[in-house]
C-alpha cells in the first residue's frame, strides 16, 4: 500500500498580475493540496487563472505578475524539512535545484520547450547531470532507460536525433522523460496533450497512469477538457475567475456537481454516445473583464440560482463531507436538481 | 537579470496599483489611447521629439530667426569667431555659420526624409504585392532587391553624379534606389505572414481582387514596422547625406547642407583653429540623428505589446 | 430524422477527388515528391443535410474542405455542383460562372483571433464581399449587415466596433454573419467550435443549428472532436490520410463502428461522463506522414487486426446495408465486423 499523503499544500494563494497600470487578480485566493500517487485536475475555461496557479507553483511567472499573498510549501519529507515556496528567490539557486529535480512540469507545445538546437539525449542527460552529481556515461544509460520506458520506439537511435526530427507525441514523450529524468516527487502538466491529436493523446494519458503507478508521483494537471478530467483526475478543482469554485474527487465533483457553474458547464458540453439532438444548455453571457469584475461571487451575472446577497460578497467554503468542498451560497439548491 | 533594486522598485508600484484598484480607483478610469500614453511615458522618446521639433522648427522658422542670407558672401567679414553680429561666427567667406546651420538643416532633412519616404513608398507597393502573390513574381522581386542592395553606394554616387550632374535630387534617386530593398523585405516577410491568416483567406473565398486584398485588407496591418523603419532611415540617411557632402560628392557646394557645412573642415587648420565651423553643426546633426532614433524606438517599443 | 424520409436532393458530388502538394527539392526547385493530402475521396453532399467530416491531424479534412472553396486547385478528380442551370463541375468553371459559385459556397474559420481583420470594422470587412456581389448603394449594405449581426444575436450597432473589442464567441459569431452575407447554400464550417470556450461553444452550435433552420442550409462540418459532430451531423465521414475510411448516417456510425480506426477513436475520446465505461484501444506509433503514406491499407501499421492482405492491397470504400440504412467502410475485413457489431 502506497501512502497518499500530500506533498505540496497550496493554502489562500492570490497571485496578481499588472499591467498597464492596472490590476488582474487572476489567482484570488486558491487552496489545494497536491497528493503524492494522485492526480489533480484544476479544471477552468480561458483567463480562469489555471496555468497562472500552475506557474506560482514553479514560480515561472512574468516579471509584471508576483505572488501577493498565500503558502505554497512544499513537503519534502527528508532532511530539508518544509519548503515554503513563495519565499524563495524567483531565480535562487534554492528554487532553481527545486525545478526539474522535485518539482517538475510539462507543458502544452513541446516544440517551444526542447532546445532546437541539441539533441534530445544531450537535454536529458543535462539536466541528470545538472542535478546530480554523475558521469556522463551514466546519465547517458540512464536516459536511454528512460527514453524505453516512456515507450520510444528505436530508443538507440533517437537519443542523438533533434527535436524537430520528432514528432508531437514523441516530442511530448520526451518531455515527460526529460522531466521524469530526477525522479520528481510531482509533475505539473499544463494541458499537456491539447496540441495532440486523440490517438496519440490516448498514449500519453497511458503513459501518466503508469508512471503515477510506478513512482508514486503526484500530478498536477491543468485542463479545459472535461473529457480529460473524468478520465485522468482522482481529484478535480473547478476554477472561475481566479477562484476554485469547486473541488471535490472526480465522482464528486463530475457526478453530483454542487455549484452552479459546474453543473451549467456539464450541462453545456455534448457528449459522446448521447446522439444528436441531446440537450444542450449553454451558459449565458460572457466571461467578465478580468479589470471589470463582478462585487461577489464571480459567477453571479451568469448564474440561474443568483439572488440579491450573491453579489454582495465571494462566498466562504462549505465544506460537504470530507472531501467535497464548494463556495455558493445556493448549493442546496443547486443539488436538489439531480 | 533583475537587480534587488529594480525588484524592489516595482514592488513599490505594484503596490500602489493594487491599493488604488482596491479602493475602486481605476474600475472606470478613462483608458484612452493606449499607445499614446505609453509612448508619452517614455522618457527617452518625449525627451528626442522635443529636440526633434526644436531643431525642425527652427529650420522651417530660419527667415524669422536670422537676418542673414545662407549665401551671402560678406569678404570684409571672413573667419570671425561667434560674436553678437554672427552668434557661431562665419565661414572662410564671410557667410553667417548660424544662418546656414538652418537653411541647411532644411535641405538634409528634405533629403533625409524624402529618400526614406521614397523607399518606403516602393518597397511598400512591391512588397505587399509580392509578398502576397509569392511564387516566382515574389523570387524575381527578391533577387531584383538584391541586385540594388550589392551595388556599393558611393560607387552608385559617383556614376550617377558623373552621368547626371552633382544634384540634391540625385542624391535623393540614389539613396531611392540603393536603400528601397530594406522595407521591401520588411513589408514582403509581414505580408508573408498575415497572407495565412484567416481573413485573408475568407475574401479569396469571396473572390475579391488581388489589388483589393492586398492593398486594402493586408496593408494596414503591415505598416507599422514600415513607420519605425522611416524614421530610423531618415535619421540614416541625413548621416549619409553629411558623410557623402563631406567627401564632396553630394549636393553642389553652393547650396547649404549639413554635410557641405562640414565638408569645409577638411583641413586640419580650420579643425585645430575655427571650431566654430564644425563642431555647432556637428552637434546639431548628432542631437538629430538621435532624437529621431530615440522616437523611433519609443514606437517601437509601444507597438511590442509584451512590454509594460 | 426527415432526412430519411425525403427524397434527397444532390447538391455536391466528389469523384476520384484528389490534391497534392508538391515538396520541393533540389536547386532548382525540382518536384520530386507529393504530400498526398487529399488522396481519392468520393462523396455526396444532399442539399439540407449536416456532414460531419472527421479525423486528426494531417488527414486532408481542411484541405479537402478548402478544395471545394477554390482555395486549393484539385490534382485529380471532380466537383459536380448543382447549379439552378444544371450541373457543373466546379474545376472548372468561366469567370461569370465561378462567381456565381462563390456566392453558394461559404466557409467558417477555426481560429476566432485570426478570422477578422484588425484593423477593419465589422462594417469593413464585410462591405467589400457584398459591393463585389452587387449592392452599390452604403445604405443599404449598412442595412445587410446590422440583419445579419441580428441573426447571429449581436447588436447592429457593433458593426461599427473593431474585432478587439469582442470576445472570442462573438468573433466566432461575426465570421458566422460575414459567411451568410452572400445568402450561401453551402457552409463549410473548418473547426468552427474548437478553439472556443466549453460554455461558449455550445451557444456557437445551437446558433449553427438555428440559422441552418431557418435559411435551409447545407453544412460540411469539418472538426477533430467527435462529441461536437455527433450533436451536430446528419451523417459522419471518417478520414484518415486522405481517404475516407468509413461513412455513414450519424446515429448508425455511433451504434456501428466497422473499420478498425473509427473505433479506436471513438474509444480514445475522452468523455465527460463520470460514468462512462471506459475501455481505451490504444494504437501503436503516430499517423504516418501523408508524405510517405504506407503500402496497401494506409492504417494498416497501426491497426490490431492487420493481417497479410492489409500490407499489400488497398481495401476500396465499400457499400453495405445494415437494418436498411448505408454503411459505406474501406476495410478487408468490413464483412467480419458487421457480425461482430
Amino acid at each position: 500500500m502506497k501512502n497518499k499523503e500530500t506533498v505540496i499544500s497550496v493554502k489562500n494563494l492570490k497571485t496578481f498580475f499588472y499591467s498597464d497600470g492596472r490590476c488582474n487578480p487572476a489567482v484570488n485566493g486558491v487552496s489545494f493540496d497536491v497528493k503524492s500517487g494522485k492526480t489533480l485536475c484544476v479544471v477552468g475555461e480561458s483567463g480562469c487563472g489555471k496555468s497562472v496557479t500552475a506557474s506560482s507553483i514553479m514560480q515561472l511567472l512574468p516579471n509584471n505578475a508576483r505572488i501577493e499573498e498565500g503558502e505554497i510549501v512544499y513537503k519534502t519529507g527528508d532532511s530539508r524539512g518544509d519548503i515554503h515556496i513563495e519565499k524563495l528567490d524567483r531565480n535562487g539557486k534554492e528554487m532553481r535545484s527545486l525545478r526539474g529535480k522535485d518539482i517538475a512540469m510539462i507543458f502544452q507545445d513541446p516544440m517551444t520547450a526542447l532546445n532546437p538546437v541539441y539533441t534530445v539525449g544531450w537535454q536529458i542527460e543535462e539536466m541528470i547531470r545538472n542535478h546530480e552529481n554523475v558521469t556522463k556515461e551514466e546519465a547517458r544509460k540512464r536516459t536511454l532507460k528512460l527514453l524505453a520506458d516512456m515507450g520510444i520506439p528505436d530508443h538507440e537511435k533517437r537519443i542523438d536525433q533533434y527535436p524537430h526530427e520528432f514528432s508531437g507525441g514523441m516530442r511530448q514523450r520526451a518531455m515527460i522523460a526529460m522531466a521524469m529524468s530526477c525522479n520528481p516527487k510531482v509533475l505539473i502538466a499544463d494541458e499537456p496533450t491539447t496540441a495532440l491529436d486523440v490517438t496519440i493523446q490516448a498514449q500519453i494519458f497511458e503513459l501518466m497512469e503508469e508512471l503515477k503507478e510506478k513512482h508514486n508521483t503526484a500530478i498536477l494537471m491543468i485542463t479545459h477538457d472535461m473529457g480529460v478530467v473524468s478520465e485522468m483526475a482522482d481529484e478535480v478543482a473547478v476554477m472561475y475567475m481566479g477562484n476554485i469554485i469547486e473541488s471535490g474527487t472526480a465522482k464528486e465533483v463530475l457526478g453530483s456537481p454542487k455549484h452552479p457553474y459546474t453543473e451549467a458547464l456539464l450541462r453545456s458540453i455534448p457528449i459522446l454516445g448521447r446522439g444528436k439532438g441531446q440537450d444542450l444548455n449553454p451558459i449565458r453571457g460572457v466571461t467578465p473583464d478580468p479589470f471589470d469584475r463582478p462585487s461577489g461571487c464571480q459567477f453571479e451575472p451568469r448564474c440561474d440560482y443568483a439572488t440579491k446577497e450573491c453579489s454582495n460578497r465571494m462566498p466562504d467554503e462549505v465544506n460537504l463531507g470530507k472531501t467535497h468542498m464548494v463556495r455558493c451560497i445556493k448549493y442546496q439548491e443547486v443539488s436538489k436538481n439531480e | 537579470m533583475a537587480t534587488k533594486a529594480s525588484i524592489r522598485r516595482m514592488n513599490n508600484k505594484f503596490d500602489k496599483i493594487r491599493q488604488q484598484e482596491e479602493a475602486g480607483l481605476l474600475k472606470n478610469k478613462k483608458q484612452g489611447n493606449r499607445t499614446l500614453r505609453k509612448l508619452l511615458k517614455n522618457q527617452l522618446a518625449v525627451t528626442g521629439a522635443i529636440i526633434f521639433l526644436i531643431i525642425l522648427l527652427a529650420c522651417i522658422f530660419a527667415p524669422i530667426l536670422t537676418p542673414y542670407s545662407p549665401k551671402a558672401v560678406d569678404m570684409g567679414n571672413i573667419l570671425s569667431g561667434p560674436t553678437k553680429e554672427h552668434w557661431l561666427g562665419t565661414d572662410k567667406i564671410g557667410r553667417d555659420v548660424f544662418s546656414r546651420i538652418l537653411y541647411g538643416g532644411r535641405m538634409s532633412i528634405a533629403i533625409g526624409f524624402g529618400s526614406a519616404l521614397g523607399c518606403a513608398l516602393i518597397g511598400i507597393i512591391l512588397g505587399c504585392y509580392a509578398g502576397y502573390k509569392g511564387g516566382i513574381i515574389d523570387s524575381i522581386f527578391v533577387r531584383i532587391s538584391e541586385v540594388f542592395m550589392s551595388i556599393p553606394r558611393l560607387i552608385l554616387v559617383m556614376m550617377l553624379a558623373a552621368i547626371m550632374g552633382q544634384s540634391a535630387g540625385n542624391i535623393v534617386l540614389i539613396f531611392v534606389l540603393s536603400g528601397w530593398g530594406s522595407s521591401f523585405r520588411m513589408v514582403r516577410s509581414k505580408v508573408l505572414s498575415i497572407r495565412e491568416e484567416e481573413y485573408v483567406q475568407s475574401l479569396e473565398v469571396f473572390g475579391l481582387s488581388t489589388p483589393i486584398i492586398c492593398y486594402k485588407h493586408i496593408l494596414p496591418n503591415a505598416l507599422s514596422p514600415t513607420i519605425v523603419n522611416v524614421t530610423l532611415s531618415t535619421a540614416m540617411f541625413i548621416l549619409d547625406e553629411a558623410a557623402l557632402s563631406f567627401l564632396g560628392l553630394g549636393v553642389p557646394l553652393e547650396v547649404p547642407t549639413w554635410g557641405n557645412i562640414l565638408n569645409a573642415a577638411q583641413d586640419l587648420f580650420t579643425l585645430q583653429n575655427n571650431w566654430w565651423l564644425w563642431l555647432p553643426t556637428g552637434i546639431v546633426v548628432s542631437l538629430f540623428v538621435m532624437s529621431i532614433n530615440f522616437i523611433g524606438d519609443g514606437i517601437r517599443d509601444t507597438a511590442d505589446p509584451t512590454q509594460i | 430524422m426527415s432526412n430519411n424520409l425525403r427524397e434527397k436532393e444532390v447538391l455536391l458530388t466528389l469523384n476520384g477527388l484528389a490534391t497534392y502538394f508538391p515538396i520541393k527539392k533540389g536547386l532548382f526547385g525540382k518536384n520530386t515528391q507529393y504530400v498526398k493530402a487529399v488522396n481519392n475521396v468520393d462523396l455526396t453532399i444532399y442539399k439540407g443535410e449536416t456532414l460531419g467530416l472527421v479525423g486528426e491531424s494531417g488527414c486532408g479534412k481542411t484541405t479537402l474542405g478548402k478544395t471545394i472553396l477554390q482555395l486549393y486547385k484539385p490534382t485529380a478528380g471532380e466537383m459536380i455542383y448543382s447549379f439552378e442551370d444544371g450541373p457543373k463541375n466546379l474545376a472548372n468553371l468561366s469567370k461569370e460562372e465561378m462567381n456565381v459559385a462563390r456566392q453558394k459556397m461559404q466557409i467558417v474559420f477555426q481560429d476566432p483571433q485570426s478570422s477578422l481583420n484588425p484593423a477593419f470594422t465589422v462594417y469593413q470587412s464585410l462591405s467589400d464581399p457584398l459591393k463585389k456581389f452587387g449592392i452599390k448603394s452604403r445604405k443599404e449594405r449598412r442595412q445587410i449587415v446590422g440583419d445579419l449581426l441580428e441573426a447571429v444575436n449581436m447588436r447592429r450597432e457593433y458593426m461599427d466596433r473593431y474585432p478587439n473589442e469582442f470576445s472570442g464567441g462573438q468573433r466566432q459569431r461575426i465570421g458566422i454573419a460575414r459567411a451568410l452575407c452572400v445568402n450561401p447554400e453551402l457552409v463549410i464550417c473548418d473547426e468552427a467550435v474548437s478553439a472556443l470556450d466549453v460554455s461558449i461553444q455550445a451557444q456557437v452550435l445551437n446558433l449553427l443549428m438555428k440559422l441552418k433552420e431557418e435559411r435551409g442550409l447545407t453544412y460540411i462540418f469539418i472538426t477533430h472532436d467527435l462529441s461536437v459532430v455527433e450533436y451536430i451531423s446528419d451523417r459522419v465521414a471518417v478520414m484518415y490520410l486522405g481517404r475516407v475510411v468509413e461513412l455513414a448516417e450519424s446515429e448508425d456510425l455511433f451504434a456501428n463502428r466497422l473499420h478498425p480506426y473509427t473505433q479506436a477513436l471513438f474509444s480514445a475520446i475522452p468523455v465527460a461522463d463520470i460514468n462512462h465505461n471506459k475501455k481505451r484501444i490504444v494504437l501503436k506509433g503516430d499517423v504516418p506522414s501523408p508524405a510517405n503514406p504506407p503500402s496497401g491499407c494506409h492504417f494498416h501499421k497501426r491497426c490490431f487486426m492487420c493481417k497479410e492482405v492489409c500490407k499489400e492491397k488497398e481495401p476500396e470504400l465499400r457499400r453495405f446495408e445494415i437494418d436498411g440504412k448505408e454503411h459505406y467502410v474501406a476495410c478487408h475485413f468490413a464483412e467480419e465486423n458487421i457480425k461482430n457489431a
